[in-house]
């Protein structure tokens, strides 16, 4: 939990102080001066993986040798020692878990992982598009793993906690560079991030009733304790002061309103924490029922706004019988009263599901991990199968070899191989097109005919993204194309009918004629006059229209 | 040369005296506004809410919605459940807190024939005048 006593001590001397430390810096050359953030080249000298915490060791990249880049994006009022912490908090018990990892630790055990984290812990109590804020260090760290040879052909996957969330959707919706930056990047995860502003903030602009009030007894049951200015009780009370300064955090305010939403294309998934409360509020005998508050900062349909995955971990509370829970809560949280007796309720409501614990809730933490394990995974290459676990799956109809295979990122299928097979014997002809995922299932598959040649074309695939198959029947050589979309492919009218050979590119080869990297089809034709050993051979190059292929 | 690394030598004086000039009193404190010690408005208002408090049993017999915020007073609530005919409702005067226009006392209710119960019950002021915001059983009770 970052420092903020200065919000509140001496805030206008050190403001000046600041100030007058800003203006020298900037009149030293190559001083600290802040970017903006539409600067070309960002400085990538600073930027670095994370020190390895929780004792480990070096993990091995990707299969191609690269690591795929995790960048955590801490919130307001905080800084990257947010992500080291210990995950010891859980909605669902209230017994400490036993656990010596942290997310940080456990994302940097994961094979192909390169943890990065972004400090703006300096500017963590501004709207991260001023000069110097969130935003920027955001922008220099993405935009300095995507450059980064290390990373080719690895997008990033963005951890953001509650501001972080925003910013990371910033710079991949609104950020000068946003569309590059969206190809950069596979996965976005937020956690309890403000899409819609912080109720807390609207406290006093309307909103109140029960959650202001029980907001209020935990404060005053934090002010009870020895540890009134420490931990939770602290950060809420710097919480409070930030948001009611900043006033961005307000539902509709004018820097929300400037926001965009997610951009189509980007995967998200969003999770949050709330607490609710149950038999507390009310009127003496008369009981209001539950009193949601999210994680006590973010209302849960601000955390999960948008039409994407979402995970909510829900924390119960009620008055009764909860004093033995209620005591070892505190001990969970940091914080014992020094008379143990009448410990109230709302004490434990900045416990387990509130704000700064979220990167320390195990539900949390383990549905990231478990979201980048799969995230990592889409880039290791599918195993190939054996000609005998296709013929299992009936993709062989006889004994068959494999002639050739291209391994790609199918949109919907995830890591495949697009397998070419031929009959083991000579005697046959059966020759097979066929796709299996990463477990080595059949996703997809077409029944060539009696071939005697078909192979996979290089390069796999050409600069448009399209994959090419030579066959031959027995004469010439055919071509196929195939362009990856969601649930199969297009084929373009190349793909012939099953046992037949004729289609749109029957005879024809394949080449780069203007060295550009998208292969253009060269289609013969034979008007076999007098016969077709000694007819007439002419030919018509075909290019990539990106729809299709046109003389 | 020697300008340069004199130059530098200032720059790292003055930065390290700025550090600790901002480090020196990073003491803790709260910043939960808390109630610091009684002045006598807040020692009207504590009477007040004594007062308040104390009459609620006869206020709800009475149908009196009076003493209740306007967020409360609008759920239109049936207030002889709220506090069954016969109960008492003791304030902690020690208990009180306040925070601008918000402040809780906590109080024991006692209905006829059932156990003590403890509240905190949390106030607003509206119009110069404090009411009830809403009651909040305590742990245990």
């Amino acid at each position: 939990v970052a420092d903020l006593r200065h919000l509140c001590q001496g805030r206008l001397v050190r403001r000046r102080l600041l100030a007058l430390a800003a203006a020298l810096l900037v009149t030293v050359p190559g001083g600290l001066a802040a970017t903006p953030a539409t600067a070309a080249a960002p400085d990538c000298g600073q930027v670095r993986k994370a020190a390895p915490v929780d004792e480990v060791k070096a993990v091995k990249p990707h299969a191609d040798g690269k690591y795929t880049p995790i960048i955590l994006v801490h919130g307001f009022i905080s800084n990257p020692g947010m992500w080291a912490k210990k995950t010891d908090y859980t909605a669902r018990s209230l017994d400490k878990p036993q656990v010596n990892r942290s997310i940080l630790g456990n994302l940097q055990a994961l094979p192909g992982a390169a943890v990065y984290t972004v400090d703006y812990s300096a500017t963590a109590n501004r709207w991260f598009t001023e000069p110097g804020g969130g935003g920027e260090a955001f922008l220099t760290v993405s935009d300095c793993v995507a450059r980064d040879p290390a990373h080719a052909g690895h997008p990033a996957v963005v951890v953001g906690h509650s501001m972080g969330g925003l910013i990371a959707r910033w710079a991949l919706a609104d950020a000068p560079g946003a569309g590059q930056r969206r190809k950069a990047t596979g996965l976005v995860v937020t956690v309890g991030t403000p899409y819609e502003g912080s109720w807390l903030s609207a406290l006093g602009n309307g909103v109140g009733g029960h959650a202001r009030d029980l907001l209020f007894l935990a404060e005053g049951a934090c002010a009870e304790t020895r540890f009134s200015a420490t931990g939770p009780c602290r950060w809420l009370g710097d919480a409070r002061e930030f948001l009611r300064t900043t006033q961005a955090f307000v539902p509709g305010s004018r820097e929300l309103r400037n926001l965009s939403k997610w951009p189509s294309g980007v995967r998200v998934e969003t999770l949050t924490s709330s607490a609710v409360v149950s038999g507390v509020a009310g009127l003496f005998w008369l009981n209001r029922g539950s009193v949601e508050l999210g994680d006590i900062v973010v209302g849960r349909d601000s955390a999960t706004s948008g039409d994407h995955p979402q995970k909510i971990a829900e924390c119960r509370y009620t008055a009764d019988g909860m004093r033995a829970g209620a005591n070892t809560l505190l001990e969970n949280v940091g914080m014992r009263l020094d008379s143990n007796t009448d410990i109230p309720v709302w004490l434990g409501l900045l416990g387990s599901c509130f704000h700064i614990h979220e990167a320390n809730l195990l539900e949390h933490t383990s549905e990231i991990l478990g979201a980048v394990a799969e995230e990592l995974r889409r880039y290791d290459p599918a195993p190939l199968p054996t000609p005998a676990e296709l013929r299992d799956q009936r993709a062989c109809r006889a004994e068959c070899r494999i002639t050739g295979h291209v391994a790609f990122a199918h949109p919907t299928w995830g890591q495949v191989n697009l397998i070419t097979t031929l009959a083991a014997g000579d005697d046959d002809r059966e020759a097979n097109i066929v796709v299996t995922d990463s477990s080595r299932t059949v996703r997809w598959h077409h029944f060539g005919g009696a071939w005697y040649e078909l192979s996979a074309a290089k390069p796999a695939p050409d600069r448009a993204g399209n994959y090419f198959l030579d066959y031959n029947p027995g004469r010439y050589n055919g071509v196929i194309v195939l362009r990856p979309k969601a649930g199969g492919f297009d084929d373009f009218t190349t793909l012939p009918p099953e046992d037949d050979y004729m289609a749109m590119f029957y005879y024809a080869e394949h080449r780069d004629v203007n060295g550009d990297g998208t292969l253009e089809i060269e289609k013969f034709a034979n008007d076999c006059d007098p016969s077709c050993a000694e007819g007439t051979i002419t030919s018509q190059v075909h290019r990539w229209t990106g729809r299709g292929y046109q003389p | 040369m020697r300008l340069a690394l004199a130059a530098l030598a200032v720059l790292l004086l003055a930065g390290g005296g700025l550090w600790w000039f901002l480090q020196r009193d990073r003491d803790p404190q709260p910043s939960t506004p808390v109630a610091g010690p009684s002045s006598a408005p807040d020692q009207q208002a504590r009477q007040d809410a004594v007062t308040l408090i104390s009459g609620l049993p006869a206020a709800f017999a009475a149908g009196d919605t009076a003493k209740l915020s306007t967020g409360l007073r609008a759920e239109g609530l049936d207030l002889t459940k709220a506090l069954p005919a016969g109960t008492t409702v003791e304030p902690d005067e020690n208990s009180w807190r306040r925070s601008g226009d918000l402040a809780s006392m906590d109080a024991v209710a006692t209905a006829p024939g059932e156990p003590a119960r403890s509240f905190s019950i949390v106030m607003i002021l509206e119009d110069g005048t404090w009411r009830i915001s809403g009651t909040y059983a305590r742990a245990g009770s």
